[in-house]
């Protein structure tokens, strides 16, 4: 049996933590609990927070909160921790990596003295799994990328667009908005990754799987002007 | 309502946004729930109705119908057509009335509440303003000077001049003084007793990077030891995160929903309102509390506010 964590975070929440275990097998059971939590724990909660290696819940009173962990800690004795998930088909997502959208592909040339064309072969040929969405509302971190591409942060937060796609570190991530971002970006997807008019407004959901395609500046464009996206 | 003058950030906000947070989108909300509550309850609205969350300088505000309002939370010394408006009672305004802030007295966000709300959709469920990614309350952001918000009811008094209720909410037990209650955070064992004792036993000045997202906090610096890697995870309003600079941060409404900073503190719900109404400046110091006393405090709290529209309907 997995060991598993659950202790008040607040007053009104919990946090669930998987220690001793890999990234892969800790996450495996956020995912788990987060579905387990969704089907059968609503009625204490508020919402829910899954991360990395950490499921936060939080509840709508303080005595519920004390209700659900006695709930919980009880409920282990009899959960199943579910199967790897079988291989799911992933997300195709397309970015358009033209440096005329500008990028930073040339200057993460030089710091990993590898070609761009080469970065954008490496971005391109893992599957990603996100892991968490959060920082802006739709904001997927997803992981992990080949390690000769993996590239730290920008010292200080710019600009960047609503599409762009970033790498921070081993992870990989796509600006769902306007904002200031750390990430250095290697392309821009026109899809829209956050839309309030949608029943479930984040395009990418914690546990899927992610590929990315290459389209031209072209394609980019047109698919640009017949959306109504953040961009 | 027009907006003649707009002030530096008039929001509508709720009782906050659920349900999202799985998706990056925070609760948000009032800043002082409480403050934001009472304003609804005054004007014998729903307790979910919008408000007008303002901060100094606020707007000036014109109502060419009139309108019945309140304003709770910090004392702006709100004038219309010359006459002072107390917090915390009900107001009915005449046709025409010209509401203004004049001074900035105590607090830092002062609320409006008025009968029967304002003509605004709900996004996500909310009427709260996420001004970051720009979608709800009035257009996803602060007024502007000539908003044009329609109110969905005209005053059920007609009046001269500005009418004021006779009876008051008395407020100050929601905003005790004294040191701020946290309780123990995830990572709050990453401190050694000594940097424990030094976060407890000083005071820390609120700095002039503080806004809804969270305050920036300025005192002796707070050392650390990282006991392992912390991968990003859930945080909340009331977390305090440790900067890597040693400097906490302390969380607002409107934070992010995930952060990689260790989370050393957590304010106990009970003094959100209170930390909601100071601002730059500002000093506070904390005591640590266990979870229990906490929860404890918040029900005492939730239960007067829960009393409050009972109260009134016996006047």
């Amino acid at each position: 049996m997995p060991t598993f964590h659950i202790h008040p975070y607040n007053e009104v929440s919990l946090l669930i933590k998987f220690p001793g275990q890999t990234l892969e097998q800790a996450h495996k059971n956020v995912q788990h609990w987060f579905d387990f939590a969704k089907q059968h724990c609503m009625h204490w909660l508020t919402d829910l927070i899954p991360a990395y290696d950490s499921l936060l819940l939080i509840c709508k009173s303080p005595g519920y909160a004390q209700q659900l962990q006695y709930v919980l800690l009880d409920q282990n004795m009899q959960v199943e921790i579910s199967q790897p998930a079988v291989s799911k088909e992933p997300i195709k997502i397309p970015v358009c990596y033209d440096r005329a959208l500008g990028n930073d592909l040339e200057v993460m040339a030089m710091q990993h003295k590898i070609s761009v064309e080469n970065i954008v072969q490496l971005h391109l040929q893992n599957k990603y799994h996100v892991y968490m969405v959060g920082f802006l509302p739709g904001f997927a971190y997803m992981g992990e990328v080949d390690a000769r591409i993996a590239t730290p942060r920008k010292p200080s937060p710019v600009p960047t667009r609503a599409g762009a796609v970033g790498i921070a570190g081993k992870q990989t991530g796509i600006y769902p908005l306007n904002s200031p971002g750390g990430w250095n970006i290697v392309g821009y997807t026109p899809l829209n990754m956050f839309d309030i008019k949608q029943a479930s407004p984040s395009f990418l959901q914690t546990g899927q799987k992610v590929k990315f395609s290459p389209i031209d500046l072209e394609t980019y464009q047109n698919m640009i002007e017949n959306s109504d996206g953040n961009h | 309502m027009e907006i003649i003058k707009a002030g530096i950030s008039d929001t509508f906000q709720d009782r906050g946004r659920y349900g999202f947070a799985h998706l990056g989108v925070g609760a948000g909300g009032c800043m002082d729930m409480l403050a934001g509550l009472l304003a609804n309850v005054l004007v014998e609205n729903e307790k979910d109705e919008a408000v007008l969350e303002m901060h100094f300088p606020a707007p000036l505000l014109y109502f060419p119908k009139g309108a019945t309002i309140a304003l709770t939370g910090a004392d702006f010394s709100a004038i219309a057509d010359g006459h002072a408006l107390p917090l915390n009672r009900k107001i009915i305004l005449p046709v025409g009335a010209m509401l203004q802030f004049s001074r900035k007295q105590s607090g830092q966000r002062c609320y409006l509440g008025v009968a029967g709300g304002w003509q605004l959709s709900k996004v996500l469920g909310s009427y709260s303003t996420h001004v970051k990614a720009g979608f709800g309350g009035w257009q996803g952001r602060a007024l502007k000077k000539w908003d044009i918000i329609p109110l969905r009811n005209l005053p059920e008094l007609k009046s001269i001049v500005p009418k004021v209720s006779k009876w008051f909410v008395y407020t100050d037990l929601f905003y005790e003084k004294g040191p701020i209650r946290v309780v123990p955070g995830p990572e709050w064992d990453w401190l050694s007793y000594a940097a424990k004792k030094i976060l407890l036993n000083n005071g820390f000045t609120i700095t002039r990077h503080s806004d809804r997202m969270g305050y920036h906090l300025n005192g002796p610096v707070i050392k650390f030891e990282m006991k392992e890697e912390l991968l990003s995870s859930g945080v909340l309003p009331g977390t305090v995160q440790l900067l890597p600079n040693g400097n906490p941060l302390l969380l607002m409404a409107e934070c992010q929903t995930t952060g990689g900073y260790p989370r050393i503190l957590h304010v106990a719900r009970v003094d959100m309102p209170r930390l909601a109404q100071m601002g730059a400046g500002e000093s506070l110091q904390f005591e640590i509390i266990d979870v229990q006393k906490a929860a404890n405090l918040l029900q005492v709290q939730l239960k007067s506010i829960q009393s409050l529209p009972n109260a009134l309907a016996l006047l």
